[in-house]
């Protein structure tokens, strides 16, 4: 097991380094000067010199990058042109309303797609079963966003349950900030709820027909015994697979949802900066989502290991029993 | 070929698919001649017109635009955005997915394969942010974030798909026939999995609506004038209070035409599925 | 007072009966053998005793057993005696086992669903089970999990699961036939024993009679979902009077083919293999390690070895499909070398059979198209194939129509008609046939069989014939070699191995084989 996570490590290790080697060449190689870039067509040479000198892009590339991991590192992450502060202050502060946002998010996604989908197994081809799987259907293809809105009409202007956006800050007390967090986090959950149920659900039903399943009524297990001994550990390896990739659409998606509710999150922060041009921003919010989306996915081979004792050895070769 | 024997035995979601699918496909068409007001005709006069307005059946936006045109003209460029990602993904993505598996252990495998890993890490959405940020937004930007995010996605499922064709005997076969790995590859093994393809090619079709929709909305999609049913949903919001069938219009579009194309790839696969394992299960 | 005295049990599967109106009595510490082809309904019987039918099958009739009826009994009752009063063993031990749950939790769950008690006692007895039927339940500081054992280990621990509360009845289906032949002896040898020690009573179903015959007491032979002989199991075999149970045993014995007379074979040499070697990546020993073999024109030459002792290997290696690390081989005085493509009219030499008819084509294309695929390693192909397609389908007993379908429209012995058909096509001269007849029924196999004798005369080929089976590799060769560990052990005409095996492997082989007993005939 200790052999598995070093060997995930460092291909976690290898995956920050090409990820953040991408999202360098990306902004500071591609578009040819930034700081031409940053302040548009009709800047003055003088002022674009000392905006180059300001912003450390006289150096080698090499060296540029270089220092601009080890300042990661450090968690220094350069100073916001548009802003005039650290960048490390404008998005830990926005990360405190995205980061719980895409958690309650997952949480609530977790919370509603395994009963039902277990549900919908276990009645399948039933009433109850079909009902799930149209109401899924639709969640899956209706767009977040869209789905936002229609929150906002019927339970803040409609009903004013809640407030229709904005964020009291978490200075105001932790439920006024979760309050203000719920309708958002209903609309990303919702789409990616329907997958994760629809998953669950053939899942269980592959599992439910494999051979060790007969095995374990041959033993005497009841139906309960055998779908909670047997099935349901069986049926997460899927299910996390889904779960793992499910948490970059809830980032990309709680980063479009932070615009439906005026929240002061990460989205709304890079948006402004693409605006405004401000590359510094734009860059370690990006390095920010790529390096959390990495992060998931290791968590997710960690949890593969701990769910399948096959995966627990390092990997074999399959290729050479060709 | 399709005859009317296949078609009786195609499931109801592969029917009710098509169906919708269709009819969202006919409406981008008949704009490309005819849509039943300009989409860049102002009228301040007509503005914020209700459903089922006498000569504006879906009602007028703020600045008195025919909404059903503006949805119909939308369609197009939805489907064109999602339609090129899909062929990018495909025609990037296949190959890569068809050569790693050829060569499967190899190094080119490991690299492709571990490339792929992390290319998943870049949601369309972030690839779109880092594109736009230095070319600026337009709908061509949607299309290569879309369509980059694609290339894994296919590369996947066709290594996947190729490995087990390629652990088959009948490729033993062909190879004892002399038949080299590209020819096997091209005459075999993509002939093969074209449902996997096709039926995956459906689904990243429908994410790529969806994607695309939510490009425009926050602005990295087609810009003004052109509609596009994202943005019609971004304008929209600030007027939800008291037009919301602003936002619910373009909104069913997307649902509807979403919910199509999963309906076609689930159906299709349905549908097809059974076919090529009746076989396998034959022999327990 | 019988054990189990099943009375007209009846089975519907939807509209389909595949049980039919069947009875039978088992005794206490009887081997009682069910005998029938696939499909004639004998699991289908097994898992209606056990209350286990798939969800739309019915089950009607009386099974008592130990004085309760198990068709009239509710779920609950069922589950109380499942795992305890009687047990199952199915035929796949490779997806039998939950590969989630370590081998040890896996025998204790049935003490603790019925029995009670701590975890801790349970694995402690789990682990004599284990120990019991042969199987080492931990590996380093930690339990062992299903993937780390082979097929013969898992169907140990499915029977430690099985026996684990001294169960009244053994039910065991097809237990040892996923399993190669030393296996499947180890495995019936251990269950023989088991019944004996604990008087059990053990219900044996399998398709292959000399396992019957060497293992039961008494036997009934279904077909069709009816049982169609029924007795003494010397009686059932002795007394000849069913003609169907009569044309399973002649099927197992290739009673059919004609006695072989001394082949001719050709002066000269076909293939000759010198010293080859064949390693994987990552593999600590070659899985072809020196081998040299000769193959004269029209000699049929057998390969015989456990699973993975390189045979299938070997034959890829003389297929070119495998890179050499070591050693030669040339076809007719050509070299094949490699990592170079072999000269079209070397390759247009050889051809290959397969195991399972069921992989061996691409569901996509019509036979026609199929079979003439070989015409590729031709350097000028006929222009009219058509006239060489009809000729080789007639030459496999099937129609020239036939080219126009697609391979799902053939049966399992069809399909291995079609492959040789492909692998005629050309004309080589040897033809390797892996397997080739392992996945057929009797009845087919002893057809496939007659079928390459004859083609063999015909066209004057040569074989490679490879399989486990020592049956047919007696009744197809000249000449047999034996692998073992990449290694050939011992090699000679194919009457005197098999009459005096001198390598272990070979006599192990040998007695493994279950065997109608000669006087019985």
């Amino acid at each position: 097991m200790l052999k598995f996570i070093i060997n995930r490590m460092m291909t976690l290790a290898i995956s920050l380094i090409v990820a953040s080697l991408v999202i360098f060449a990306a902004i500071e190689l591609i578009p040819g000067d930034p700081a031409a870039f940053m302040l548009g067509i009709n800047a003055a040479p003088d002022t674009v010199a000392a905006l180059r000198q300001e912003l450390g892009l006289d150096g080698h590339p090499v060296a540029r990058y270089l220092r601009w991991v080890a300042g990661m590192m450090t968690g220094d992450f350069g100073q916001s042109y548009t802003y005039q502060v650290p960048v490390v202050d404008l998005v830990m502060a926005r990360l405190g309303i995205s980061l719980p946002l895409t958690l309650m998010a997952l949480v609530l996604t977790i919370l509603i797609a395994l009963p039902v989908g277990m549900m919908a197994a276990s009645k399948r081809n039933k009433a109850a079963d079909w009902g799930i799987m149209g109401v899924t259907q639709l969640g899956i293809a209706i767009p977040n966003f869209w789905f936002a809105m229609i929150l906002v009409l019927v339970f803040a202007i409609q009903l004013q349950w809640f407030s229709a956006g904005g964020f009291p800050g978490w200075d105001n007390g932790l439920a006024a900030g979760l309050k203000a967090l719920v309708l958002p986090a209903v609309a990303l959950a919702l789409p990616q709820a329907s997958i994760l149920a629809r998953v669950m659900r053939s899942a269980m039903i592959d599992v439910l027909s494999q051979d060790y399943i007969r095995t374990a009524r041959a033993k005497g297990l009841s139906e309960k015994q055998v779908l909670l001994r047997h099935g349901l550990r069986n049926a997460m390896i899927p299910v996390v697979t889904i779960l793992g990739l499910q948490f970059s659409f809830l980032i990309a998606g709680a980063i479009i949802i932070e615009n439906v509710f005026f929240l002061p999150g990460l989205g709304r922060l890079v948006f402004q900066a693409i605006t405004q041009r401000d590359l510094i921003v734009v860059e370690s919010v990006v390095m920010l989502l790529v390096f959390s989306v990495i992060i998931v996915t290791f968590l997710v081979d960690i949890a593969y290991a701990w769910i399948d004792p096959r995966l627990r050895q390092s990997r074999l070769n399959l290729g050479a029993f060709r | 070929m399709i005859t009317k024997a296949t078609m009786a035995q195609m499931p109801l979601s592969l029917k009710l698919g098509m169906i919708l699918t269709m009819m969202i496909a006919t409406m981008a068409f008949v704009s490309l001649v005819w849509t039943p007001y300009a989409v860049d005709q102002l009228n301040i006069a007509g503005r914020l017109q209700p459903l089922f307005h006498a000569q504006h059946w879906l009602g007028t936006d703020h600045f008195g635009r025919d909404i059903l045109s503006m949805v119909m003209v939308g369609a197009q460029v939805s489907i064109a955005v999602a339609l090129v990602a899909v062929g990018i993904g495909m025609a990037f993505g296949v190959p890569l997915g068809l050569t790693a598996a050829a060569l499967e252990g190899t190094r080119f495998d490991d690299v492709i394969m571990r490339g792929n890993d992390l290319a998943f890490a870049f949601p369309a959405l972030v690839i779109a942010i880092l594109i736009t940020a230095i070319l600026g937004p337009s709908a061509l930007n949607a299309i290569i974030a879309i369509g980059i995010f694609n290339i894994p996605v296919f590369a996947r499922v066709a290594r996947g798909g190729a490995l087990t064709q390629w652990r088959m005997d009948y490729i033993l076969a062909a190879r004892v026939a002399g038949k080299s790995k590209t020819r096997i590859s091209i005459e075999h093994i993509l002939p093969n999995i074209s449902t996997l393809l096709i039926v995956q090619g459906s689904i990243q079709f429908s994410l790529g609506i969806l994607a695309e929709a939510g490009l425009s909305y926050v602005g990295l999609g087609a810009q003004p004038p052109t509609p596009s049913w994202g943005r019609m949903l971004a304008e929209s919001q600030t007027m939800i209070s008291f037009a919301p069938h602003l936002a619910i219009v373009p909104g069913l579009a997307i649902i509807i035409t979403v919910l199509g194309l999963n309906l076609m790839g689930d159906g299709l696969r349905d549908w097809l599925d059974p076919r090529l394992k009746r076989d396998q299960r034959r022999q327990g | 007072m019988p054990l189990l005295s099943v009375q007209n049990l009846n089975v519907q599967i939807g509209a389909h009966r595949v049980v039919d109106d069947i009875s039978f009595t088992i005794h206490q510490g009887e081997v009682f053998g069910l005998a029938g082809a696939s499909g004639s309904g004998k699991s289908m019987t097994a898992l209606a005793l056990m209350g286990l039918l798939p969800t739309h099958g019915v089950r009607s009739g009386q099974a008592v057993f130990n004085g309760q009826d198990l068709i009239a009994s509710s779920e609950k009752t069922m589950q109380s005696i499942r795992g305890d009063q009687i047990s199952m063993i199915f035929q796949e031990p490779m997806t039998a086992l939950n590969p989630l749950m370590s081998i040890v939790d896996q025998v204790a769950e049935p003490i603790l669903i019925h029995k009670g008690g701590s975890q801790n006692q349970a694995q402690d007895r789990a682990l004599q089970l284990l120990d019991r039927v042969g199987v080492e339940a931990k590996s380093g500081n930690r339990h062992r999990y299903p993937h780390e054992l082979s097929g013969g280990q898992r169907q140990r621990v499915m029977i430690a699961q099985a026996i684990a509360l001294k169960p009244k009845l053994l039910i065991a289906d097809e237990p040892s036939t996923a399993l190669d032949v030393t296996t499947q002896a180890e495995i019936l040898h251990l269950l023989a024993r088991l019944v004996r020690e604990d008087d059990m009573a053990m219900m044996l179903i399998t398709h292959d009679l000399a396992v019957l015959a060497e293992n039961t007491q008494n036997l009934a032979v279904m077909k069709d979902g009816k049982i169609q002989d029924h007795g003494i199991t010397k009686t059932v075999f002795t007394a000849k009077k069913n003609s169907f149970t009569q044309s399973l045993i002649k099927a197992s014995e290739f009673k059919s083919l004609p006695k072989k007379k001394p082949a001719k074979i050709a002066p000269g040499l076909l293939l000759d293999v010198d010293q080859i070697v064949v390693t994987y990546p990552k593999a600590n020993t070659p899985a072809v390690d020196q081998v040299s073999l000769a193959i004269a024109p029209q000699e049929s030459l057998g390969l015989v070895g456990g699973s993975g002792c390189g045979k299938s290997t070997l034959a890829r290696a003389i297929l070119g499909l495998e890179p050499l690390a070591g050693g030669t081989i040339s076809m007719n005085g050509n070299q094949i070398t490699a990592g170079q493509d072999i000269p079209p009219s070397t390759r247009a030499m050889m051809q290959i059979v397969f195991q399972d008819p069921f992989g061996s084509f691409n569901p996509r294309h019509r036979v026609g198209r199929l079979i003439t695929e070989p015409f590729h390693a031709l350097t000028t192909p006929p222009k009219d194939q058509t006239q060489a397609i009809a000729e080789a389908l007639l030459d496999v007993g099937l129609d020239p129509d036939d080219q126009h379908k697609y391979i799902h429209e053939f049966s399992g012995g069809q399909r291995q008609r079609l492959a040789i058909a492909r692998a005629l096509m050309i004309k080589p001269n040897l033809i390797i046939l892996d397997e080739a007849v392992s996945a057929l029924d009797m009845v087919i196999k002893a057809q496939i069989i007659e079928l390459l004798s004859s083609l063999r005369k015909k066209h004057g080929l040569s074989y490679l014939f490879i399989s486990h089976d020592l049956s047919v590799i007696e009744a197809m060769t000249d000449r047999v070699l034996v692998m073992d560990q990449g290694q050939i052990v011992e090699q000679g005409p194919t009457q005197d191995v098999l009459k005096s095996p001198q390598h272990p492997v070979t006599k192990t082989l040998i007695n493994a084989i279950p065997r109608i007993p000669k006087s019985w005939r």
